[in-house]
Parts: C-alpha cells; structure tokens; sequence
C-alpha cells in the first residue's frame, strides 16, 4: 500500500466534499474488504482515504444503512420477512469474516474481479489504459460475462445488487451538487474509458442508504447462486427473482441476473416470457440466455444460468 | 427496535463505548481538522490505542498498517497469521467487539478504541478455551499454521451458537482454510466442544478481554 | 536365530533373521504395545492452538530488516536496464541487487532485490524501481511449445525432452491383438501448486562470521549445508532452526534464491532479515506438473489385464524434467509399454509435490481400468481383484468395498434424477523405504526426566509425537512423560522430510537410542539394587525383575552420573553391501479409496459425499496422528480432482489466478464425510516395521473421483479438474 492520509468523516455529505474533484488520488472507505486488497495490489494508489465508518446514520424505516454489514441485513428479521432475497444474497457472500466487515454501500460498489483488471500489467478499458485483455484470443475467460459490453467483458461480483434489483430498491445518494435517489436497477452501467468504477455514481457520490419498499413482488422474492467451490468462491452466476402469482398467472415478476454481465442487470426479456401467463419456468429460462454471447471459455454459463432462473422461479413458485 | 423493525445502519451496532474511545484515540495523534466534519491522520504514524485482549496497548502506526502488521510487527503478537494477505483464508481472524474479521483488511486505525481479540488472548493462563482443549483431543491441528485463525473462528462460533450443528460449523468456518486437511478433526473438535460448552456452561471466546 | 512375523493378520510371513548384538529386538506381529498403536494427541497441539509456536515467519529481532524480490511480469525476455535510484535513495532501504542482462525464462524471476527496515518501506521500494525489458515471445502449454517454430525455452535444446522408452512396444501389441477389448482414450490433469499456508522463506542471522537461519524447511540440514556452500564457510559456522513449519508437501528442501538473497542482505547490513514470498509469489514456488496422457489399454472378456500403453508428456516449466507418471505400473499386464517427455514451457518449476507423478498417473490409469471393466462388463472392483498383486490391497478392498456400500453400485449413467449418485474406486502403491544415517540422542537424566533429539524437523506430519511414542514405548513411559526437541542442527543428523521416509527412517533410531539407554539404565540398578539387569525390564513406569520394587525415577536415581547419553542410528547389514537388517513383508506400501459423489447434471457441480480410505503405512504407531495424515492426503486429492488449477495467460505466461480466491483449494463446506482407515501391517525392513505415510493417501483420491463421477455420468470426464464446465461439456453442452 503506497501511504495515505487518513480522514475519518462524521457524515456523509463530509465524506463526500473530500472525495469531490480528487479524482484517483481520493478513495472512500467503508468496511474495507474489497478496497484494501486493491491498495495492497497498488492498483490504486490514493493520497488521502476517507473513512466512512464512523459515520452515525439515521437509518429511518424500511432502510438499509449503507454501512450496516452484511451480516447485519443477513441476520435482520424484517429483511428476511420481506425481502428474502436480499437476506438471503447477503447471508451467501463471501465468508463470515468478511460478512462481519464487508458493508451494503461497499458491496454495491465493489470493483470486478476481472484478474486483468486487477493487475495493472495488462491493457483494461476500465482502468483506461487501452482495450480489454480478457476478450481476445490467448486470454483466460472463463469466470467472465457471457453479455458482455462492447469493451468490457468482465463479470459483476455483487451478490446483494441483483436481490435489490429484484426487490426493487432504492438507493439515496449524498453529493455536494445534490442528494438523489436512485433504482439499484439504474445505478450501474457500461462506464467510458478509464471509469473504474461500475456505477453511475459521481465523483465523491456515496450511497446514505438502500431504500426497501415492501410489496408482495418482494415479499416472494429469492436469491440462488451457483459456486465451482462451495467454500468461499465468488459466483459463477446468480439469479435474483420476485414474483406475484394470481393462483397459477404470473402478475408480475422481477429477475435480475449477477455473474454474466460486467454490471448487475434486470433479465426483461425472462420477465416478459412469463408477465401475465401461466408460470412457465423453462420459458423464462429460455428467454434468459437469448443473446448470450459467450467467450472462448465461458460457454458453460449459458446452460448454469438457465437452471439458476428455472430453480429461482420454482422454489418461488411453491 | 421501532415497531418491530431493526434501523440496520451501522451505528445501532456500534458499541457506545468504541465510538468515544475513538475520540480518545484519534484526539492523541490528530492534526487540525482538513475540512469541517473531518479528521485527518497520517501519512505518518499516528499513536493508536487498541484494547488488546483486555488490556490497553499503544502503538504508533501509519494507517496504511493493517491490524495484522500491527500485531505481528509491532506488537509482537505473532500468533495471528498472515498466509494469503487478501481476506480469502482466514489465517488471520482475529475478534473485533467479539466478531470474526480478516484482520488482514482491517486497518489498525480502524480498531482504536474497539476490543481486539487474538489467539494469545483467548486461554485464560493455563486453562484452554473449550476449544483448544478440544482441538489438542481430536488432534485438530497439523502443520498448525491455520490454526490460530480456525481456533478464533471457532470460537466466535461458540460464542454465538450453543451446540452447533455440523452444517453450522461448516458453515462458520468456511472463510479459513487449511492445507494440511484437519477439517474432519476440527469438526469433531467443535462439536464436542459444543456440546461442552452447552452442558457445563464454560466460558465463551472473548471473555478474556472483558 | 530368532522369528520375525511380519505382515498382518490372516496374511503372515515368518523370517528367520538375526538380531546383532547391541541392537533392539525388531518389532513384529507378536510384540505386545504398551502406547504404540494407540491415540496420543500431537506433542506440539498446545503451542498450537495457542498461538505459542513459533514458525520462522514469526522470528523477531528489534533491528530486523524484510527482503523481497521485485519480480518480471515477463515469461520471457531480456533485463535491459534496472533503475534502483529511487528505491536507494528512500530512508530505510538498507541493502539492494540487480539483475540487469539476466534472461527472464518465466513470468515471476527476480530482476532485482530489496531489504529495508519496515515492510512498508520495502514496498515503496520495490514500486519505486524502473525495469526496462526486451519481452520476447514466450510458449505457456505443451501444446504450444511443441509447435513447429515455437520459441526454444533453454538455449541447450528443443522443448521437447524425451523419455527413455520403458518396456516393449511389440509385446504390448502382440497382447493387444490377443485381447478382447482395446481402449484408447487421452487424459489430462493440470499444474497444482504447494500452496504451502505459511510460504517460503527465512530469518538470517549473522554472528561473528557464523550464521543462523530460521528456515521454513522440509530439510534443516539441507538448508544449512546449501547454505554454507553458498557463502564458503564450514558447515559447522551454520545453524538452522526450523521448530515449527507451514506445510512444504516436497517444495521446500531449499536453500532458495530468496534465502539466499536474504542471508546477503543481512551479511551486509550487520542486521537480523526476514525474507517470507508473498501468496503470489508462494505459487511460484513449486507445482506439481501437468500431463497429457495418452492410453491404449487392453483386456480379455475373463478380466485378463493384457496390453498397457502410455506416452506421457507434462510441463514442469523451465525444469527439463520431472514430468513423469505412474503410470501403468499398479497392477499385472501381461505387456506394458510407456514412454515420458517432459516438455520446457517458459513457467517456473516443477517441484517433488506429494507422492510426484502419482496421483495424476492414477487418475489416468484407474480410469482405463475402469474404462476396461465397462468394455468388458465386468464390475471395476472385481477386475482389480483379479489384477492386482498386492495382498494388503486385497485386504483393503474388502474393507473399503464393505465401508462404501459397493454394492448400492449401479451401472453407469442409470441412477435417474438430474443428480446423480456415482461410486468409484481407485488403488495406490508407495514404496516402504527407510533411509540410514538419520541418529537420534536420548538423553535420561538422574532426576527421570528423558529427552530425544533429533536436528531434522516436524512438517506437520507428526514426528515429534512419533518419537515421544516409540521412545517411550521402549521406556515404559508414557508419551508425555519424555520431550523432544526437533529442528535445530546442532543436533544429530536428519533427512529432509521427503518420499514419505521420516518416520520409517527416524522410529528405528529413535527405538535403539531408548533400547540401548535402558540396557545402561537397568546395569545401573544392578548395580544399585543387585539382580540380572539382562532379566529387568522396564513397564509401565516402573523396573520389572528387579529384587525390589523401583519407579522409572527411582531407577535414574541410581545413576553415578548427572545423565546418561546415548546415540541411536538404523542398524544395518555388516559385510558387503550393506542393507536393510531385516527382510520387508512385500516392500511397499498399499492403498485404496473408494468415493460417492453427487453430480448436478443441470449445473454440472460434482459434490463428493463420502470417500472411504484404507491406507496401510507399516506399523501403525498412533492412529489419531495417523488418521489426520490420510485425511490431509484425500482432501488435497479432492481439492486437485474439482478445484485446484494454475492458470497462465497464455500471451504472457503470468499466473493470472495466483491468489486464494482464484486458486481454489477445498474448503469445509467442500468436504464429505470421510473414513480413514489406517491399516497396520509389520512391514519389517528395519527394528520397528512402521513405514510411509505422508505421500500414498493422497494418490488414489482423483481416481476415485474420476471414477465415481463417471459412474453417475455414463460419460467420463478425462482432464482435471472436474468443473462444471467440464461436466456440461461432458454431457453435450448448452442443452
């Protein structure tokens, strides 16, 4: 880690003005679990860190503060009563040690872990330092997207991004121009050149909170997941999925996909196969893959992720 | 709790008694204010007063130092282990407020004020934590270089769940691994560690730094 | 002339042998165990789960300084120019070397090194150095660097280096034109590496001209005669210190270049260093190589093993060697036939990786053999009853068959449901070996304190707790009434823990220092007490024979001196030749494992439910320790069978995985249940029968698994490690 100065924020919109206008040489810090390894790595090497964790929130109803753990929402009763997928893609990330540090905020903001992301030796759109070194021949692809953008391919790591997605979340965001609130579904996209970052997020932006609206969609919501390793392991992909049954209609349904895309995105095309028909699992999973454009090495996530909406849509569907 | 709902923010888990500590900690070695609502530290080393296995410590560290350097190079704690440096195997766990986390991703700025629990801090003199003594019966360490961070996952579990379940040890202890294959032992260990601990009523991990 | 059974039960070998003079009595089937053969927690287990024991990672000094290497992200160039300016010039950085104009074969070769007084500063340092390269092109796959026009590795010849054919090719097709069925198929497995938890590396130490070393080693001695070439000085002016150590599992036998830079870095600055790899650079640090394994193997309908060909070829990096598999070897062909290469790719070494070349040529071979027994339809245990010819292996396959559940076996592919249940099987051999040379002291002091010492090191294996047990054993004590002391060469000489020798080559001394202390001990009491000190004993804590009564204390009691010392070494033959002083039961040792698994043919994730191991290593001298050791050999295996692989960028060769998250090795929500069954058998060979341990159970593992998946399957997935992917392509893909 190159040394930092070290400013610990007592509240959001402080935190903020620091990182605004700092570009790469301010970095904010919440529980510290994907920042750090990429300050040990050097691949960022900031001048001043700013600590959000001493931030006292005033968490109203119905939110989740951006720096409550995850382990704290995997545990929270009202999460799992109404919005289990969120409990439950909280309760599957990563280990207990890193649920005990790892923060909402940071888990929405945690960087791909695209290994050529991750060392500064190869050329990355992301980081801005040319074209993408995990597309072409000769590159090892096979945890990367199957919906790739046009100059990323990486695969988004988030567990609780697409849960919230399905559930419908809000994010409230704190900047010096302005606070906003923002769909979870809104929050990421493809980014220009050189934006580390997946969000949309401004310079110095943060996510406050996570604003959960209760509704029968989320009330009957899920979260599956398939890992190579059952022990720690980031997914191969996920699915997150709601759904509103009128006896065996479809009323509405909201599926979101983490894994297979270099941002957390809503599965439309799956949604429309079945919105106001009768529950037809294979439908949604057929329409998932359509347009799946797998790489070199990745082409077994088409059929994982197929089975992942078939189990989402049947486990909620019983 | 309002209305039967937890606020989940962070600051309804936050110990009173870690935030002002901090104000202590923090005011010892802090600069003039960057900005209003900031307070700045380092670069350079900055005194940090941790509460170590139930003991004050001080230390002087650059807060780019993770609480693990700061045990190990500096406080000469060497139990706690650094094998992977990255979070993914727990050789480092140590209790922050009496909850597991890779001390490796701490920085040890951030545990001012907070109780810090190491593998020297859980025996109380000779007397093994349920937990080491069940490791020693079941022959639950190898080359012993995981250990340390098993024993604290373990014990954190202990402290959690009475009578754990397989599945919920398997659980527990799913960020630390092991090279040398002492899983099969350490489970048995935990279990009848356990199921001691259920039955007699021994002490729970972290009250040696109460 | 005396009787010697060796083997076990229901299957006995009686040997006439002699017993020299001044030698214990051997160890066989007849002598009744007091603590041999019975479970004894780990010597060491309180200083480790204490967090007390002090590995070399964990040495301090006040004024200790950190080494590192900075490393080429390159596998292969030219160091043009190495800019250390701004690196010298930073406070705290107290020693530095370069290494311009060196050729950088694989991605991770040091070009330049740094010691300074915090590990922050090092690695500012180590960022703040300017390296200009030549990049070449460099060959990551045998495949590529098979190639016509591929890039040559070492200027001493072509990538490929080939194996002396073994056996005769004719004969293999003469049997193979006899045979009913003939199989061809190709196998793969892929690069593991140690990933040793506590990495390689050492403290240095320099005093007065002499130096210590605190090495994370599988070998002190080896460390301190490397050592002592290195610098020029008597071997006596080193000594390494290894009391505890992280896992090596036959990567660490150094001196290493990092030690070695570390003990210069610390000569110059008249400083304590530490020089540990990082996690990446840990996966430099040794692999197991990887193989394509081409079999044509035959059999008749009768389950007649006939014809087995093997042409082999693996990496092991920039190494021209070391990429061999066992494989046929394990059971009777009439004809075998195999030819090895090892191919050079710009990656770094290969190194001896628990039981080398074993588990991925079993993987191969236990797969034909399965593949065979489906040609034929014949049950796979059964034609490996009919093959094999190792009595304790047919002895284990009872054990485990019945252990599994074999007969719930269905045929391939028929379980229904989209998970499905396999089993399957797999064998092992090692060899039962036992290296002269290693000595050991015992030391009995007139206040009954006892203690052996021995300068070779515990690697997690057990050996501390060995000796305690066999020394005791012959005292008649109790285990945690004597102490070891390892790790430390100024004690007697050792081997490197390596080929699964330590305990077979460390008990036989350990017995006849104890043997011959108690011969002094018991003239003492004679002496004291009167009586036949021929006709004492000594049990349970206490002298038998005796005219009177007397403790084991009371009896040091009667020494004239402070302590009495004695050196124990493996007896072995006088005269020509030498050798081993007693004939071995069969000379190797056997293994079998049997595993169930679970593959989700929607997601093609293989779960393993259970693996049942039978394991005989000679002598069983404590069964917990001992069941601690076959479990750590099948966890491995599951974890090289479904996880573990290294992956180069095959543009650059630089491990792109090289961490714990995209390295994987098994977990605990990875494991099944598993029952190890140590399996005693006198083995004979040396005063105590006991033998290997450390390598053989961790070579059936993927051959079981391969086994058992493809049992579930009805399709057979040939390359490791078995992903999901592998397992949906497998099963025809995107369906």
């Amino acid at each position: 880690m190159k040394a930092f100065a070290y400013l610990t924020a007592d509240g959001f919109e402080a935190a903020s003005r620091a990182l605004a206008g700092k570009g790469p040489r301010a970095v904010a810090k919440a529980g510290g679990t994907d920042l750090l390894p990429l300050l040990k790595s050097r691949l960022f090497e900031p001048d001043e860190v700013v600590n959000l964790q001493r931030i006292r929130s005033d968490g109203r109803n119905g939110e989740l503060g951006a720096l409550a753990t995850l382990a704290e929402v995997a545990a929270a009763a009202w999460v799992r009563e109404d919005f289990p997928a969120v409990a439950k893609a909280a309760g599957e990330a990563a280990t207990p040690q890193i649920r005990n540090a790892g923060t909402v905020g940071g888990n929405l903001c945690q960087h791909t872990r695209c290994w050529y992301f991750r060392d500064a030796n190869y050329t990355c759109h992301k980081r801005g330092t040319g074209d993408c070194s995990a597309a072409p021949d000769g590159a090892q692809n096979r945890y990367h997207a199957i919906f790739p953008h046009k100059r990323c391919v990486s695969a988004h790591p988030s567990n609780l991004a697409p849960a919230l997605i399905a559930v419908g979340a809000k994010v409230i965001c704190v900047h010096p121009d302005g606070d906003r609130t923002v769909d979870v579904e809104l929050l990421y996209d493809e980014g220009p050149k050189g934006r580390t970052s997946d969000t949309i997020l401004r310079e110095g932006e943060l996510i406050r909170a996570v604003v959960l609206e209760p509704t029968p969609l989320a009330k009957r919501s899920t979260y599956v997941e398939l890992r190579e390793r059952q022990s720690f392991d980031f997914a191969l992909a996920s699915v997150a999925a709601a759904i509103e049954l009128d006896g065996d209609v479809v009323k509405d349904v909201r599926i979101a996909f983490g894994g297979v895309a270099p941002i957390p995105c809503r599965a439309k095309a799956a949604e429309n196969a079945i919105r106001g028909k009768k529950l037809d699992v294979d439908a949604a999973a057929r329409a998932a893959v359509a347009g799946a454009t797998p790489l070199s090495d990745n082409a077994y996530k088409v059929p994982v992720l197929k089975e992942l909406v078939r189990r989402a849509l049947t486990e909620l569907a019983s | 709790m309002e209305d039967g709902r937890i606020r989940v923010s962070r600051r309804d888990v936050l110990r009173g008694a870690g935030a002002a500590a901090l104000v202590g900690a923090v005011a010892r070695g802090q600069e003039p204010a960057a900005a209003e609502g900031l307070v700045r530290m380092g670069p350079d080393a900055v005194p940090v007063r941790l509460t170590l296995n139930g003991a004050a410590r001080d230390v002087s560290v650059e807060p780019r130092v993770t609480l693990l350097d700061a045990l190990r190079e500096r406080l000469d704690l060497t139990g706690t282990k650094r094998i992977c440096d990255h979070g993914a195997c727990g050789g480092c766990t140590v209790l922050l407020d009496g909850k597991p986390v890779n001390s490796c991703l701490v920085l040890a700025v951030d545990a001012a004020g907070r109780e810090v629990l190491t593998i020297e801090g859980l025996a109380r003199g000779d007397a093994l934590h349920p937990v080491q003594a069940a490791f020693v019966k079941h022959d639950a360490a190898m080359c012993g270089f995981c250990t340390p961070g098993m024993v604290m996952s373990c014990a954190a579990l202990l402290d959690a769940t009475k009578n754990p379940t397989e599945e919920e040890i398997r659980h527990a202890l799913a960020g630390n691994l092991c090279r040398c294959g002492t899983y099969p032992h350490i489970f048995a260990a935990v279990r009848e560690a356990g199921g001691a601990q259920g039955a007699g009523g021994a002490g729970g991990a972290g009250e040696g730094a109460r | 002339m005396s009787e010697l059974r060796l083997g076990f039960p229901g299957n006995e070998k009686k040997e006439d042998v002699e017993i020299p003079p001044g030698t214990p009595p051997p160890w066989d089937l007849s002598t009744p165990h007091a603590v041999v053969g019975k479970d004894h927690p780990r010597l060491d287990a309180v200083a480790k789960v204490t967090g007390q024991a002090k590995y070399a990672y964990d040495i301090r000094f006040k004024d200790l300084i950190y080494a590192k290497f900075l490393r080429s992200p390159h596998a292969s160039a030219k160091v043009k120019r190495v800019d250390l300016s701004r690196a010298k010039a930073m406070p705290g950085v107290v020693y530095t070397e370069a290494y311009e104009g060196e050729t950088i074969r694989f991605a991770g070769q040091q070009v330049a090194g740094v010691a300074a007084e915090s590990e922050e500063i090092l690695d500012d340092a180590l960022r703040a150095i300017v390296v200009e390269y030549d990049v070449l092109p460099c060959v990551t796959t045998v495949e590529d660097a098979l190639r016509d026009g591929a890039p040559q590795v070492l200027a001493d010849g072509a990538n490929l280096r080939e194996g002396r054919p073994q056996g005769n090719l004719q004969l293999v097709e003469k049997a193979h034109a006899e045979a009913d069925a003939v199989v061809e198929a190709l196998y793969r497995t892929q690069v593991q590496t140690h990933s040793c938890l506590e990495t390689h590396g050492s403290v240095c130490k320099w005093d007065d001209g002499k130096l210590t070393v605190w090495s994370s080693t599988q070998s002190t001695f080896g460390v301190r005669d490397g050592m002592a070439r290195t610098f020029g000085i008597p071997q006596s002016d080193v000594t390494v210190i290894t009391e505890h150590m992280g896992g090596g599992f036959g990567s660490k036998f150094g001196p290493d270049a990092w030690d070695q830079f570390c003990a210069r870095a610390a000569r110059a600055a008249k400083r304590p260093c530490k020089a540990l790899l990082d996690r990446r650079e840990e996966h430099i640090a040794g692999n197991r190589p990887d193989s394509i394994q081409r079999c044509r193997f035959s059999v008749k309908k009768d389950g007649t093993l006939m014809g087995a060909e093997v042409r082999s070829q693996g990496t092991s990096g920039v190494s021209a060697g070391g990429a061999n598999v066992y494989n046929p070897g394990l059971y009777r062909f009439r004809a075998a036939y195999s030819q090895q290469d090892t191919v050079l790719t710009n990656a770094s070494s290969g190194r001896a990786f628990r039981a080398p070349g074993h588990p991925q040529g079993v993987f191969a071979l236990e797969g034909m053999i399965d593949e065979l027994a489906e040609a034929i339809g014949m049950d796979p245990l059964e034609l490996r009853r009919k093959n094999d010819p190792n009595v304790v292996r047919l002895a284990e396959y009872e054990i485990g068959a019945r252990e599994i559940g074999w007969h719930r076996r269905k045929k391939p592919g028929s379980d229904t449901g989209p998970v499905k249940r396999g089993l399957g099987m797999a064998s092992g051999r090692w060899g039962h070996n036992a290296r002269p040379g290693t000595e050991v002291r015992c030391t009995i002091g007139r206040d009954g304190s006892v203690l052996f010492a021995n300068g070779s090191q515990d690697i997690g294996t057990g050996t501390r707790t060995v000796i305690a047990i066999v020394g005791a054993e012959e005292l008649g004590l109790k285990p945690s009434e004597v102490e070891v002391r390892l790790g430390n060469t100024n004690d007697p000489y050792g081997h490197g823990s390596g080929g699964s020798v330590t305990t077979p080559s460390i008990a036989p001394p350990v017995h006849a220092a104890a043997w011959q202390a108690k011969q002094e001990l018991l003239k003492h009491v004679a002496a004291a007490v009167g009586g036949d000190a021929q006709k004492m004993d000594l049990r349970d804590g206490k002298v038998t024979g005796a005219p009177r009564e007397l403790t084991f204390k009371q009896a040091c009691g009667t020494m004239p001196v402070d302590q009495l010392t004695t050196l124990g070494h493996m007896a072995q033959k006088s005269g020509r030749g030498g050798g081993h002083l007693y004939p071995s039961f069969n000379g190797e040792v056997a293994g079998v494992q049997f595993a169930e698994v679970l593959v989700d043919t929607r997601t093609g994730v293989v779960r393993v439910v259970k693996i049942v191991a039978v394991q005989d290593c000679g002598l069983v001298i404590d069964p917990l320790t001992a069941k601690s050791q076959i479990n750590g050999g099948v966890i491995q295996g599951i974890s090289y069978a479904l996880f573990e692989e290294r992956i180069l960028d095959r543009r650059t060769g630089d491990q792109v995985n090289a961490d714990f998250l995209g390295y994987k090795i098994a977990g605990t929500l990875d494991m099944p249940e598993i029952v190890s069954i140590p399996f005693s058998v006198s083995q004979g060979m040396t005063s105590t029968g006991a033998s290997s341990l450390g390598e053989p159970p961790t070579v059936p593992t993927s051959g079981a698994i391969g086994n058992a998946v493809a049992n579930a399957l009805g399709v057979r997935v040939r390359s490791l490690p078995i992903t999901p992917a592998k397992v949906l392509a497998a099963l025809g893909g995107a369906r």
